[in-house]
């Protein structure tokens, strides 16, 4: 009966496939930057209200404070190290996000720039109202958030140019 | 200051069943001892602040027997369907705007991907979104043990803050409601201090029209008593009156009456019962107009 | 410099003013940046700080047995140096209180540490945290500044250290400052209004979006290596050295990544000294990340409550003012004396007064501690200013834009930068630029009556002006230190390194300094490198606060620079045979690197990368120079807020739907980034204004919102303005003293925001708020006249 009862998990995490050993009582979060080193992913307040630690679960935004790590296991996760080309190039959002000054202190940015890929995968072509929506779990202390909604705005209107081979798709994308 | 948001520290054992029967097993077995996890948004941080302690988690989110979605002569929406399931869902048959507004209102999209409407009425809290305007549309909220399936009418479930009439050896299958007759139309509203918040009141209004009068109300409330409510005597004040400007303001002036808010945090005792009345006249004006279509 | 001569360098400036990326922008938005909380070092131990639950009380003792039993190392108040220190060192000694020890036998606070412990994961650490055994012994607390000045209120504290001497503590007053020009009472008699109002501001968290961390390694030889989160390096550097009695040599504090600071770095913060300890004594490397509840207890801006008054004669004009102010500063005194001091300075210098009285009184009470946070008292004195001046203009009917150009300080005028020694002449000024080009872009004049607006939803416009000063410099010293040192290497292939001890919290400030750098030495920005930091490979900086960062830091950078660029020509003087004063250096515009010429003659051309590695290779040595430098002005950068508000008066809810914010930056070093310091000084002076504060329970000494983001509520996108209904602009203006006539901006950013939401909420409702945050409960309670905390019967 207690087949679900063992601590060893798969992760697959930007499409790297780590099998794990955990405590039940460890939060995704930890795991993540503890074990495997990916520190992208930001504790900001461990209650769910900043989105400093948002992850993609399944391709689902999701906040890794409050997620347990046994329960990922056989998920795929994409953090925001998985985000980058396969070239080391950067995705159209993360080069927006430098463009339209929406870094300063860097800590909500990880956060946003995963928001903001969910957002275009779900509506490429989002109002401003609907970009505001999106990324209200996210807490930004610097910015004012006007340069973090013009770099989305931005990357929008750059991924549906025609030209442009850039899959609006995070987790595709990642490796 | 025996608090720790950046660890879990108590010891548990996590259990991730794949049938209910199972999941029933285990809170058979274990009591009180167990917690059922659904997507953890208010769980996992009620252990982070010690207010709650299992030893036995029972992982929900694999059982397919909480994840219907139909849409027959009733509606039933699985206790485990996460609200991103749930919205669209709910938008496509276009009708139950209450319901909708109130999961759209919590708009935190990291919290609509894993969060469900079983989570939300297995917290028990009296602020939260979506029991007013299940409670506007009559549902009922659909209990599994191992032992006995029973079905609790809404308005009977909640019996205080953080407490519903749950045995522990009890999970909650699925909410379900009778599909809106032809007319009948629905509205929340909300008053939070910023735009990702608990709410400080709700209101969730049902209402169905002949002409000017109405045949239908139903109003209820969160966050303005120690479970979320209805107010009884303001429906029975408009259901069958014409309804105007005196006949709103009189309903409004009833909730106020029958609320029995407090201060907390959020907000004070007396701008829960000024802001409960705005917020029905502004939900019921959203019913009344969708009404008339 | 003349108007033509400003021209002229200003249409030469290359790199100055240009937008470009940011330099720690690639690591930033790949989540590669390391900050402090992500440094990680072989074998470290993780740390957990034990709490107290009470507000005020004694350590009988502690029993650490069962936690060492759990394998734990475990420290105690009988482990750290028994050494009183202020975690802020910008003053000079004999003005700096010292209140704390590293852990006490009395705890002032709930949340105040009394041990630690150090083990191999921070779950375990957290429970042998929890298995220490405390006995204490309850002491009566206060948390009301007035009731903590009564006779019988409980003593907070006998004595203090004031320097090294022993400062006895009366009534719970950590101190009191009185500043006076000419004489009040003549003032107030020549008058012909005068206008008495009170004013208070909220207990604000600096909710920097990083809870604050450190890691300490210990070294062979007894010194030790740090990561955390600072502002300064090198204060920390030299407290540690006193508090752990080691030599500066062996003490090395890297620069790290901050997630934010907002002011609250400046002080040496308190885990910094526990994790040390911990690290000594465990002979390992030790982490000490903050939950973000413990970082909430650990500070908190300092609130006000001002008392002000003002004289004017019938046209406008100001012949006295008075401010009182009660500031209370929570369970230690880190850097109250000069609040009081800036206080005064800038009540001096917002408006023209023969004869102005200051008092300001620093109040012990049993709660968190209060620090500097953006505008370090200049909000608070600029809400009650500013809402005064609209008070005063309506009863004069005069406008209120005009009022406040009749008044203000501006060119040529006396600016107290920091406090009374801290004195300068304003030699830019772009104030009626900004009130004269902002108003038409709000909509000034179609802003109407608050008696003819009707309706549930109401709108009303308002303005804030204001100013910040550019880091404290002065020409002669003062309570303050400051100067900052810079390094600039030319390197062997043309590129250049700047190394200085100065931060970035996420404005700009070393991308400022690198393209400083870059202009003066004639190559391209790419090319200019930020080198990693630490206090042994950097000169003294005090530190990246009071809006320096450009204005002082970029002056050292530039001077370093010139030096730098003096060896540079002298070594291609010998190469291309030409007297050094007649080179110039610029970038090739196609590779960026640096080309020294003379001008008109084709053959004296070199590039920097030729003669730097020639130099070499000749061994005539390196391009380098080092340079301390201290400004000896600290000029105002300006700025103007108007603000438009939308009021719901059935629910009370505000928004701000329109915003124009204006600063005076002299030459604008980083447009877009200034822009962003402006945007997200709106956002968060509309938090002061209107939403963000913390309260005490009366009972219990704990926070209500329990330090936690569940109940401080911060902004989000979504309760924000549209992007293109936030209008920016920059005044055109240059300073002479500063560098490529740049002054700062960063603090001046948010400190009229919440005087221009107040005047705009008087615009909408006619009602007049002087308690900030104005909540919706209180606007309702003002509209219907509920009694409500905080809002005064009208
Ligand atoms: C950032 C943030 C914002 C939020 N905003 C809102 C908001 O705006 N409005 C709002 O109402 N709520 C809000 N919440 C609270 C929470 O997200 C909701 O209550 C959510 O519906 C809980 O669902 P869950 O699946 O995560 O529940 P869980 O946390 O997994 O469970 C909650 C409780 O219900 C019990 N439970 C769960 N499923 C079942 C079941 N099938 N049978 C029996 N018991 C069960 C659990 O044992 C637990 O006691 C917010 C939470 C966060 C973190
Ligand atoms: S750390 Fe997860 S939401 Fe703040
Ligand atoms: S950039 Fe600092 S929190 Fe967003």
């Amino acid at each position: 009966m207690l087949t679900s009862c063992t601590n060893a998990i798969i992760l697959t995490v930007n499409g790297d496939e780590h099998m794990l050993v955990v405590e039940p009582n460890e939060l995704l979060i930890n795991v993540l930057r503890n074990e495997l080193g990916l520190t992208g992913s930001k504790y900001g307040c461990g209650t769910g209200q900043c989105g400093a630690c948002t992850v993609l679960i399944d391709g689902e935004p999701a906040l890794a404070c409050v997620t347990l790590a046994v329960a990922c296991d056989g998920k795929e996760i994409v953090t925001i190290e998985g985000i980058a080309r396969p070239d080391g190039g950067l995705h159209p959002i993360q080069e927006e996000f430098l463009g339209e000054n929406a870094v300063q202190c860097g800590f909500c940015t990880p956060g946003m720039i995963l928001m903001a890929g969910d957002l275009l995968k779900r509506n490429p072509h989002p109002t401003e109202p609907e970009i505001r929506h999106h990324i209200k779990g996210n807490i930004c202390r610097c910015t004012g958030y006007n340069g973090i909604v013009r770099a989305i705005q931005h990357a929008a209107a750059r991924m549906a140019e025609p030209a442009a081979a850039d899959g609006p798709d995070l987790v595709k994308e990642a490796r | 200051m025996t608090v720790n948001t950046r660890v879990l520290i108590n010891d548990f054992t996590y259990h991730v069943p794949s049938t209910l029967a199972e999941a029933l097993g285990f809170l058979d077995q274990y009591g009180e001892d167990a917690a059922v996890l659904a997507g953890g948004t208010d769980l996992i941080i009620q252990m982070k602040l010690g207010r709650r302690s299992p030893k036995f988690l029972v992982d929900v989110s694999k059982l397919e027997e909480l994840k219907h979605l139909e849409a027959g002569e009733k509606i039933l929406i699985g206790a485990g369907r996460r609200y991103m399931d749930v919205l669209p869902f709910l938008q496509g048959l276009g009708r139950y705007h209450g319901l909708a507004e109130a999961i759209d209102s919590i708009g935190k999209l990291q919290v609509l991907s894993v969060a469900t409407v079983g989570g939300n009425l297995g917290n028990g809290s009296p602020a939260a979104d979506t029991p007013p305007p299940l409670m506007t549309y009559d549902a009922s909220v659909r209990v599994r043990s191992a032992h006995q399936e029973r079905v609790v009418p809404l308005r009977e479930f909640h019996t205080g803050p953080g407490a519903i009439v749950l045995a522990p050896n009890e999970i909650i299958v699925a909410v379900e409601f009778d599909a809106f007759p032809d007319g009948r139309a629905s509205a929340f509203r909300k008053l939070t201090r910023v735009a990702s918040d608990i709410s400080k009141v709700t209101c969730a209004v049902a209402v169905e029209r002949a002409g000017e009068t109405c045949t239908h109300c139903r109003i209820a409330l969160g966050a303005v008593g120690p479970t979320p409510l209805r107010a009884r005597s303001a429906e029975a004040a408009l259901e069958g009156r014409e309804v105007d400007a005196s006949a709103v303001e009189e309903c409004a002036r009833l909730i106020v009456e029958e609320i029995s808010p407090i201060d907390d945090i959020r907000c004070s005792e007396k701008y829960r019962r000024e802001a409960a009345g705005v917020l029905f006249r502004d939900a019921f004006a959203s019913a009344w107009e969708r009404a008339k279509c | 410099m003349g108007r033509e001569a400003r021209e002229m360098e200003a249409r030469e400036l290359r790199t100055v003013g240009a937008v470009t990326r940011r330099k720690d922008g690639l690591a930033k938005v790949t989540g590669t940046e390391t900050y402090a909380s992500d440094m990680e070092l072989p074998y470290m131990l993780h740390a957990r700080v034990l709490r107290s639950p009470y507000p005020h009380a004694r350590v009988v003792s502690i029993d650490t047995s069962a936690a060492e039993r759990m394998g734990a190392i475990c420290i105690t108040p009988d482990d750290v140096p028994d050494i009183r220190y202020n975690e802020r060192q910008v003053s000079v000694p004999v003005k700096t209180y010292r209140d704390r020890t590293v852990l006490p036998w009395v705890v002032r606070q709930v949340g105040e540490g009394v041990a630690a412990v150090a083990a191999r994961t921070e779950a375990l650490a957290e429970r042998a945290m929890r298995a220490i055994k405390v006995e204490w012994e309850e002491l009566p607390a206060v948390f009301d500044a007035h009731k903590a000045m009564a006779d019988d209120a409980p003593q907070i504290y006998e004595n203090v250290l004031l320097g090294d001497a022993e400062f006895p503590i009366e009534h719970n007053v950590a101190c009191f400052r009185q500043v006076s020009v000419g004489d009040v009472a003549v003032g107030f008699e020549e008058a012909d209004l005068i206008v008495e109002r009170e004013y208070q501001t909220g207990r604000v968290y600096h909710a920097q979006m990083e809870p604050k961390a450190a890691l300490c390694r210990p070294l062979a030889d007894g010194g030790i290596e740090l990561w955390a989160t600072l502002q300064s390096i090198h204060n920390t550097r030299q407290l540690l050295g006193r508090i752990f009695d080691l030599p500066l040599s062996r003490i090395r504090v890297h620069r790290s990544t901050i997630g934010g600071a907002f002011g609250s770095s400046i002080q040496m913060n308190t885990p910094v000294a526990i994790c040390v300890a911990l690290a000594l004594k465990a002979r390992k490397p030790v982490k000490l990340v903050l939950t973000r509840e413990e970082d909430m207890y650990d500070h908190c801006k300092y609130p006000a409550e001002i008392s002000l008054k003002y004289g004017v004669k019938r046209d406008g004009t100001i012949v006295a003012g008075e401010l009182k102010t009660l500031v209370d500063i929570g369970a230690h005194n880190i850097q109250a004396y000069p609040l009081l001091g800036c206080m005064s300075g800038w009540f001096v210098s917002l408006y023209r007064m023969p004869h102005m009285n200051f008092e300001g009184t620093a109040v012990y009470t049993n709660k968190t501690p209060a620090c500097a946070m953006q505008g370090y008292g200049n909000p608070d004195v600029s809400f009650a200013v500013e809402s005064h001046m609209d008070i005063i203009a309506e009863k004069l009917d005069i406008d209120p834009i005009e009022l406040r150009i009749k008044n203000y300080v501006g060119l040529g005028e006396e600016f107290w930068g920091q406090g009374p020694t801290v004195r300068s002449i304003i030699r830019s000024c772009g104030v009626e630029e900004m009130l004269r080009k902002g108003a038409p872009m709000i909509g000034w004049d179609e802003r109407g009556r608050p008696e003819d607006k009707t309706g549930r939803y109401r709108r009303g416009i308002g303005v804030g002006r204001t100013f910040h000063t550019s880091g404290t410099g002065a020409a002669m010293p003062g309570e303050v230190i400051d100067y900052s040192t810079a390094m600039v290497t030319v390197n062997e292939d043309g590129s250049v390194d700047m190394s200085t001890a100065l931060m970035c919290h996420g404005g700009g400030t070393l991308d400022a300094c690198a393209k400083l750098v870059a202009e003066e030495m004639g190559v391209s920005f790419d090319l200019v490198g930020v080198s990693p930091a630490s206090t042994t490979d950097t000169g003294y900086d005090v530190c990246t606060h009071a809006t320096r960062g450009v204005y002082c830091g970029g002056g050292s950078a530039v001077k370093a620079a010139k030096s730098a660029k003096a060896v540079l020509l002298d070594f291609a003087s010998r190469l291309i045979e030409v007297n050094p004063e007649a080179l110039q250096i610029a970038p090739d515009p196609v590779t960026g690197e640096g080309v020294i010429f003379l001008e008109g003659a084709a053959d004296k051309r070199i590039t920097v990368g030729e003669v730097a590695k020639t130099a070499q290779l000749k061994g005539w040595g390196t391009a380098i120079a080092v340079e301390s430098h201290r400004m000896v002005n600290c000029p105002p950068c300006f700025v103007t807020n108007f603000v438009e508000v939308e009021v719901d008066t059935w629910t009370g809810e505000v928004r701000v739907p329109r915003a124009v914010c204006a600063v005076d930056a002299g030459t604008v070093v980083n447009p877009d980034l200034a822009a962003g310091q402006l945007e997200g000084g709106l956002c968060r002076g509309i938090g002061q204004a209107l939403l963000e504060d913390t309260a005490y329970d009366p009972v219990t000494g704990e926070m209500t919102c329990g330090g936690m983001y569940i109940d401080y509520k911060l902004y989000t996108a979504e309760d924000m303005a549209p992007v293109d209904d936030v209008k920016v602009f920059f005044a055109d203006t240059y300073e002479p003293s500063g560098p490529f006539g740049a002054k700062g901006i960063g603090e001046a950013a948010n400190n009229a925001v919440a005087a221009a939401v107040m005047n705009a909420l008087q615009n909408a409702l006619g009602i007049r708020f002087q308690f900030i945050p104005i909540t919706p409960d209180m606007i309702l309670a003002a509209i219907h006249g509920w009694a409500c905390e905080g809002v005064l019967p009208a």
